[in-house]
C-alpha cells in the first residue's frame, strides 16, 4: 500500500527545526521517536472511532504451554499464546479483534474457515463464573482468552489439538527500534496535519531548555540564554471563544 | 594556488630591491613566505573552530582518501602513505561507495593497523560520522538519540568519530568509528596542511584571494631584520589587522 514514508515526515520536520546541518542537536531518530509518540496517540484515537478494518493486523501465532512457572505472567500448563505486536489497551481488550482457531479439512460449504470458533473475552476472574453455565462452560465450540500481560491464555481447548490461532489486532506503531524509515507509514493520511503540528509544538517546547545543553566546558551559566517567553497551550483556541483576539 | 613567483616579485617591488641582492630567496623570502602561510594556518585553525570560514575556502587543500579499518573499527592516517600531512578532518564518510567498485577483502592482520586504499576513489556516502568528545564517546554508546550509539543499526543509524588517540604505540594514532566499520572501508576527507615553500617555482596551496594577506604578512615578517620601529613593520601590520579582521 503506497503512502507517505516516515522518512518524509521525519525529514520535513528536521527541515522545519532546522536541524539538517552536521553540529545539529537533535537527531533524525529522536524526531521519529516525537513522531512515533504522538501519531499512536492520534492513530489510537482515530481506530476507537472509525469502525474499519484499515488499520488492522491478522497474524496466524503458534499456541504454546509452558512446562515451569515462571514469574510474572508465565504458569505452567496452559494453553496459551504470546501478542505477536504491541496494542492498543482498548477498555475490555479491544486491541484484540477477534481470536479464531480452525482444521482447514473442517471447512463446511463456503463458510470462511476464520469464522468456525472465534473466542470470547473474560477475564481470569470472571472465567470461573462461565463454568457454572452449560450455555457458557468454555469447550472447543466456544473457546474464551483472557489476556494477562503479553500472554492471551486459551480456555475450552484443552482437550482438543490446536497448533495455530488467528488473531486480528489493532497494534501500536513499530518502535523507533524496529521501524522501517523508508516503508510506507502506517497512519491515517487525514491526521497527519495534527500529526505535524503536535510534533512541532512538542519540538518548539524541548528547544526551548536553556542553553546548558550546549558543551562548552563553562561550568558558568550567567549570561546564557534563559528562555523568558511564556509557554502557552499548544491547543489553538476556538474561533468563537471572545478571548482569541 | 599562489605562485611563489607571484608573491616574491610583489614583495620586491615594496622592498624596492629588484635586481638587486639585497633579500635572496633562500635566506629572507623562502621562511618569511613559510612563516607567513603557518601564521594563516594558525588563522584558519581559529575560524573554523569559530565556524566562521567554511572548508571551501581552501578547496585546494581538501583532499578524500579511503581506509580499510581494522577490527576495532579504527583508522590509521599515515602520512607516509598519503604524502600528506594531516590539518584538520573536515568528514569521516563510512560505509562509501568507491571505484573501482569492490567489497572490502579480508585484512591480513585485522588485529593491528588499518589499510590505506590509495588504489580506490571515492564514489559517495550517504553518511557523515559526528565527532564526539571523549567523554561523549562513552556515554553515548547506549543513547538512540546520539550518534555513535550501537542500538539503532536500522535506517536511523548515525555514525560517530573519536578524535585521534594512540591505543597501540606500535600503530601510533587512530580514529575510531561507530557503529563499527570494521574491516569495511571508510572515506575520509581532511585538510592536508600546506606544504612548505621550497623553490621560487613552486605553488602556495591556498586561494588566490589571500596573495595579498600571504605577502603582507611575508614582509611584516622581513621587517623583522630591519629593526624597530621600521615603516614597513607598522604598514604591514596595519594591513594584516584589516584583512584578518575582514575574514572573522
Amino acid at each position: 500500500m503506497a503512502g507517505i514514508l516516515l522518512r518524509h515526515i521525519v525529514d520535513d520536520i528536521a527541515k522545519d527545526f532546522k536541524q539538517v546541518f552536521d553540529d545539529k542537536i537533535i537527531q533524525k531518530s529522536q524526531f521519529a521517536y516525537w513522531v512515533l509518540l504522538i501519531g499512536n496517540r492520534l492513530r489510537a484515537q482515530h481506530i476507537s472511532k472509525r469502525d474499519s478494518g484499515a488499520f488492522l493486523s491478522t497474524f496466524i501465532v503458534p499456541v504454546n504451554v509452558h512446562t515451569v512457572n515462571n514469574n510474572p505472567n508465565e504458569i505452567k500448563s496452559r494453553k496459551h499464546i504470546i501478542l505477536p505486536k504491541c496494542i492498543y489497551d482498548y477498555d475490555e481488550d479491544k486491541g484484540i479483534e477477534y481470536m479464531s482457531y480452525y482444521v482447514e479439512e473442517r471447512i463446511e460449504g463456503c463458510r470462511p474457515p476464520f469464522t468456525n470458533q472465534t473466542f470470547t473475552r473474560t477475564t481470569p476472574k470472571a472465567s470461573e463464573r462461565l463454568y457454572f453455565s452449560k450455555y457458557e462452560t468454555p469447550n472447543p465450540k466456544n473457546p474464551y482468552f483472557y489476556r494477562v500481560s503479553d500472554h492471551l491464555y486459551l480456555l475450552g481447548i484443552e482437550c482438543v489439538d490446536v497448533k495455530n490461532i488467528e488473531i486480528g489486532i489493532y497494534s501500536t506503531l513499530d518502535p523507533v527500534t524496529e521501524i522501517d524509515l523508508d516503508a510506507p507509514f502506517d497512519f491515517p493520511e487525514e491526521l497527519l496535519i495534527q500529526l505535524k503540528r503536535q510534533v512541532l509544538d512538542l519540538g518548539r517546547f524541548v528547544l526551548l531548555v536553556p542553553e546548558e545543553r550546549v558543551n562548552d566546558g563553562n561550568d558558568n551559566i550567567e549570561g546564557a540564554k534563559v528562555p523568558t517567553n511564556k509557554i502557552t497551550s499548544v491547543n489553538e483556541l476556538s474561533q468563537d471563544t471572545p478571548n482569541n483576539k | 594556488m599562489i605562485s611563489v613567483q607571484t608573491v616574491v616579485d610583489r614583495m620586491n617591488a615594496t622592498l624596492d630591491s629588484e635586481g638587486s641582492d639585497r633579500y635572496l630567496f633562500d635566506q629572507d623570502f623562502k621562511p618569511a613566505i613559510n612563516s607567513s602561510v603557518e601564521w594563516l594556518v594558525a588563522v584558519f585553525t581559529k575560524t573554523f573552530a569559530d565556524s566562521k570560514l567554511s572548508e571551501e575556502d581552501l578547496k585546494e587543500l581538501i583532499v578524500v582518501r579511503l581506509w580499510q579499518a581494522n577490527i576495532f573499527s579504527r583508522v590509521h592516517f599515515d602520512p607516509s602513505s598519503t604524502g600528506d600531512d594531516l590539518w584538520s578532518i573536515l568528514r569521516v564518510s563510512p560505509e562509501p561507495e568507491v571505484y573501482p567498485q569492490i567489497t572490502p577483502p579480508p585484512l591480513v592482520t585485522p588485529g593491528t593497523s588499518s589499510v590505506y586504499r590509495g588504489d580506490l576513489v571515492f564514489v559517495k556516502s550517504r553518511h557523515a560520522a559526528r565527532r564526539l568528545t571523549l567523554e561523549q564517546w562513552n556515554e553515548n554508546v547506549d543513547n538512540i538519540f546520539e550518534a555513535g550509539n550501537e542500538t539503532l543499526l536500522n535506517g536511523f543509524k548515525s555514525y560517530a568519530y573519536a578524535t585521534d588517540i594512540t591505543y597501540n604505540t606500535a600503530v601510533g594514532g587512530e580514529i575510531e568509528i561507530r557503529p563499527s566499520v570494521a574491516e569495511d572501508f571508510v572515506a575520509i576527507t581532511y585538510l592536508k596542511y600546506p606544504e612548505d615553500v621550497t623553490l621560487i617555482s613552486d605553488q602556495i596551496l591556498l586561494p588566490k584571494s589571500l596573495t595579498n594577506l600571504v605577502y603582507e604578512k611575508a614582509l611584516n615578517f622581513i621587517s623583522y631584520k630591519q629593526g624597530d620601529q621600521t615603516n614597513l613593520y607598522t604598514v604591514t601590520a596595519r594591513d594584516v589587522q584589516i584583512l584578518t579582521n575582514l575574514m572573522m
